[in-house]
C-alpha cells in the first residue's frame, strides 16, 4: 500500500501536503470549520434555534438576527448553525455504515463464490436498481420519521453500490500471487482476507466514500424538503428550505438562500476533496 | 451481440421480481401493522372494528404474505397495477397512464439535453487540457454535482419572478395538447435536472477524452493526415463514449430522485409527486405499484445503454 506511507507524509507534513493540494487543503479546512461550527453549536448561536418570538417574525437580514427570522421569530443563522449537525451527522454515520457493511459484503461475496455469490449478486441487482432517494424514502416512511430511520434508509441505499465495488476490487486481488503465497505458505483464510484482501480491496472504496457522502447529505436534505425525513421542529436545512418556499419564497427570501447556501457549501467541500483524494489514490484518473 | 441482449433481457425480468419482493417485504415485514398505518395513530388508539376488517380485506391481510404478494403480482399482469387508491378509490392503471408519460418526458428530455451539452463541453475540455477554458468545463461540472436542484430551483423561481415577473403555469399540458405552455412548465426542471446529469457526464468525456487522446493510434491518425475534427470525433470519441455510458446508466438513480422533487417543487403531476403523496398518505397499493415503476424504469434505461455499448465497442461480445 503505497498510498499509505504517502499519506503518513501527509499527515506528518501538513504544510507541504497543502501546497501539493491546495483546492483540497482548503476545502479540508472548511470541512473541518463546519465541522466545528456543528459540535459548538450551542456557544455560537446567538439565539436558541427553537424559540418562538412571535414579535420578531419574519425580519430581514440584520445586524442582530445576521440571517434574518422566520415566521416563528425564530433566528435564522442558529438554525443553520444547528442545521449542520443533522446534515454532517447523516453524511458521516451513513458513509461509515454503508462503507463497512458494504465491503464486507462484498468481500464475502467474491470470497463465496458459486451459487452464494450467484444469489447475492442478483439481490443487489436488485437493490442498485432502486433510485437512492426512493429506498430511502420508503425505509423511513416505514420506520417513521427520525434521524435514526433516515440514517438507515440512506446506509441501505447506498450498500449494494458499495459492495459491488468491494466485490470487484476482491476478485482481482484474489487472483493476485501474493494471495497464492499467503495461500501456499498455509495462512488461513480469515487471516488473508484480514491481511491480504481488504487492504487492497479498500482503494476504490475510498475513492468513492466522498461520492456517497455528497449523496447521502443530498438525499437526507431531499427527505427533508419532501417533508419526509428530520421531524419538526428539529432544524434540518432541507426542512428550512421547504418551510421558507412554501408562501415566504418571495417576501422572505432569506429563508430560502441561507440554508441553501450552507448546504451548497457542504457538498462542494466534500466534492472537492473528493476530488482531492482522487487525484491522490488514482492518478490516471484525472 | 443478439446473444447478449437476449442475456440481458433473461435478467431483467427476474431482477424486477427480486425488487418488487423487496418492496412488498418493507412495506410489510417490518414492524408496524399496516393497518394501524393505514388508518393513522400508533397502535396505542383503538380503530373502529369495522374500519379494521374493511383495511385488512382490502389489502387481503388475513392470506399468507405469499398469497397477498401472489394477488399483487397477478393485478400488475393483467394490467390492474395493484388495484385502487385507498384514498380516492381511482384505479391505479389509470393513474399510472396519467401519470408516468410526464416522468418520462422530464427524463427524456433530460437526458437529451445533458448528452447534448456533456459531450461537446467535455470534448472541449480535454482538448484545452490545463488552459481556461478546461477551467471553465471543471467549474461547470463540479457545480452541477454540489448545487442542490431543489435549492437551484427555488433560486431560478425567485429571481424569474423578481426580475421579468414570470413564473411557469400551474396547469400541466402535454405537448400535444398545448405545445407552447407544456414548454413553460418543462424548461426550468429540464434545464436544473440536466446539469446535474451533465456534470457527471462531462467529467467521464474529459476524462475519456484525455485518455484516448494520448493513445498510440490517435497519433496514427493524425500522421495521415486526417483532419482533427475526423480524429476527435471518429476516433477518440466513440472510444472515450463507453465509460461515459456507463456513469450515465449509474446516474439514472440520481436523476430520478431529482425528477421526484422538481415535480413536488413545479407542480409536474408525475409518478414521482404520485409516490410521495401516496407515501403521506400511506396510500399502500399505489406505493408498491410505483416504486416498482421507478425500478422498471431503471432498469430498461441500463438495458438500453448496454445494448449501446455492444453497440460502440464491437470488441465486447460477453460470451460468460
Amino acid at each position: 500500500m503505497p498510498y499509505l506511507i504517502r499519506a503518513s507524509r501527509i499527515a506528518t507534513r501538513p504544510a507541504r501536503a497543502a501546497r501539493r493540494y491546495p483546492v483540497g487543503a482548503a476545502a479540508l479546512t472548511a470541512l473541518l470549520a463546519m465541522g466545528l461550527a456543528a459540535i459548538f453549536a450551542e456557544q455560537l448561536a446567538p439565539f436558541d434555534p427553537l424559540a418562538h418570538d412571535e414579535a420578531n417574525a419574519l425580519l430581514a437580514p440584520s445586524a442582530e438576527h445576521l440571517f434574518g427570522t422566520d415566521r416563528f421569530g425564530r433566528d435564522v443563522f442558529s438554525r443553520v448553525l444547528y442545521g449542520a449537525r443533522i446534515s454532517l451527522m447523516v453524511g458521516l454515520v451513513s458513509v461509515l455504515a454503508g462503507t463497512v457493511i458494504g465491503t464486507t459484503i462484498g468481500i464475502i461475496s467474491a470470497y463465496a463464490s458459486g451459487v452464494a455469490d450467484l444469489v447475492i449478486q442478483r439481490f443487489i441487482d436488485a437493490l442498485m436498481a432502486f433510485p437512492h432517494l426512493l429506498m430511502a424514502l420508503l425505509l423511513v416512511v416505514v420506520l417513521e420519521p427520525s434521524p435514526v430511520s433516515v440514517i438507515i434508509g440512506i446506509t441501505v441505499a447506498f450498500v449494494p453500490q458499495v459492495a459491488r465495488i468491494a466485490r470487484a476490487q476482491a476478485l482481482s486481488v484474489k487472483a493476485e500471487s501474493y494471495v497464492m503465497a499467503a495461500k501456499s505458505l498455509g495462512g488461513s483464510p480469515t487471516r488473508i482476507v484480514a491481511r491480504h484482501v481488504l487492504p487492497n480491496s479498500i482503494t476504490p472504496v475510498v475513492i468513492h466514500a466522498t461520492g456517497f457522502m455528497e449523496g447521502a447529505v443530498l438525499t437526507e436534505a431531499a427527505l427533508s424538503f419532501l417533508g419526509l425525513g428530520v421531524p419538526p421542529p428539529d432544524p434540518s436545512w432541507g426542512r428550512m428550505l421547504k418551510e421558507g418556499s412554501e408562501g415566504f419564497l418571495e417576501a422572505a427570501p432569506w429563508l430560502t438562500i441561507f440554508p441553501g447556501l450552507a448546504l451548497t457549501a457542504l457538498v462542494f467541500c466534500v466534492a472537492l476533496i473528493g476530488d482531492g483524494v482522487r487525484d491522490f489514490l488514482d492518478p490516471r484518473q484525472r | 451481440m443478439l446473444r447478449y441482449i437476449g442475456l440481458r433481457l433473461a435478467l431483467f425480468v427476474p431482477t424486477l421480481l427480486i425488487a418488487s419482493i423487496v418492496i412488498f417485504a418493507i412495506l410489510r415485514v417490518l414492524p408496524g401493522d399496516v393497518v394501524d398505518v393505514v388508518l393513522g395513530g400508533s397502535g396505542e388508539v383503538a380503530h373502529d372494528p369495522l374500519q379494521v376488517e374493511r383495511v385488512r380485506e382490502e389489502l387481503g391481510l388475513d392470506e399468507p404474505l405469499i398469497a397477498q404478494y401472489g394477488s399483487w403480482l397477478w393485478s400488475v399482469a393483467t394490467g390492474e397495477f395493484g388495484g385502487r387508491s385507498f384514498v380516492n378509490r381511482t384505479p391505479i392503471s389509470s393513474l399510472v397512464a396519467r401519470q408516468l408519460p410526464v416522468t418520462m418526458q422530464l427524463a427524456v428530455y433530460t437526458m437529451l439535453l445533458a448528452a447534448a451539452i456533456a459531450i461537446p463541453v467535455g470534448i472541449a475540455g480535454a482538448v484545452r487540457q490545463g488552459r481556461w477554458a478546461d477551467f471553465l468545463v471543471r467549474v461547470f461540472a463540479i457545480g452541477g454535482q454540489a448545487v442542490p436542484s431543489f435549492f437551484l430551483a427555488l433560486l431560478a423561481l425567485l429571481a424569474l419572478v423578481l426580475l421579468i415577473g414570470w413564473s411557469p403555469p400551474v396547469i400541466y399540458d402535454h405537448v400535444w395538447q398545448d405545445p407552447m405552455r407544456h414548454v413553460q412548465l418543462m424548461v426550468l426542471p429540464v434545464v436544473i435536472l440536466a446539469w446535474g446529469y451533465a456534470a457527471y457526464l462531462t467529467r467521464m468525456t474529459r476524462a475519456g477524452m484525455l485518455d484516448v487522446l494520448g493513445q498510440d493510434f490517435i497519433r496514427t491518425a493524425r500522421s495521415k493526415g486526417l483532419a482533427e475534427r475526423i480524429v476527435l470525433v471518429r476516433h477518440a470519441l466513440r472510444n472515450a463514449l463507453i465509460p461515459v455510458l456507463s456513469v450515465a446508466g449509474i446516474q439514472v438513480g440520481a436523476l430520478l430522485g431529482g425528477a421526484v422533487v422538481m415535480e413536488t417543487i413545479f407542480g409536474l403531476p408525475g409518478i414521482g409527486r404520485g409516490i410521495v403523496d401516496a407515501v403521506s398518505d400511506r396510500d399502500y397499493p399505489v406505493v408498491q405499484t410505483y416504486a416498482t415503476l421507478f425500478v422498471f424504469i431503471m432498469l430498461t434505461v441500463n438495458l438500453v445503454i448496454d445494448v449501446l455499448y455492444a453497440v460502440l465497442d464491437p470488441r465486447i461480445t460477453y460470451r460468460d
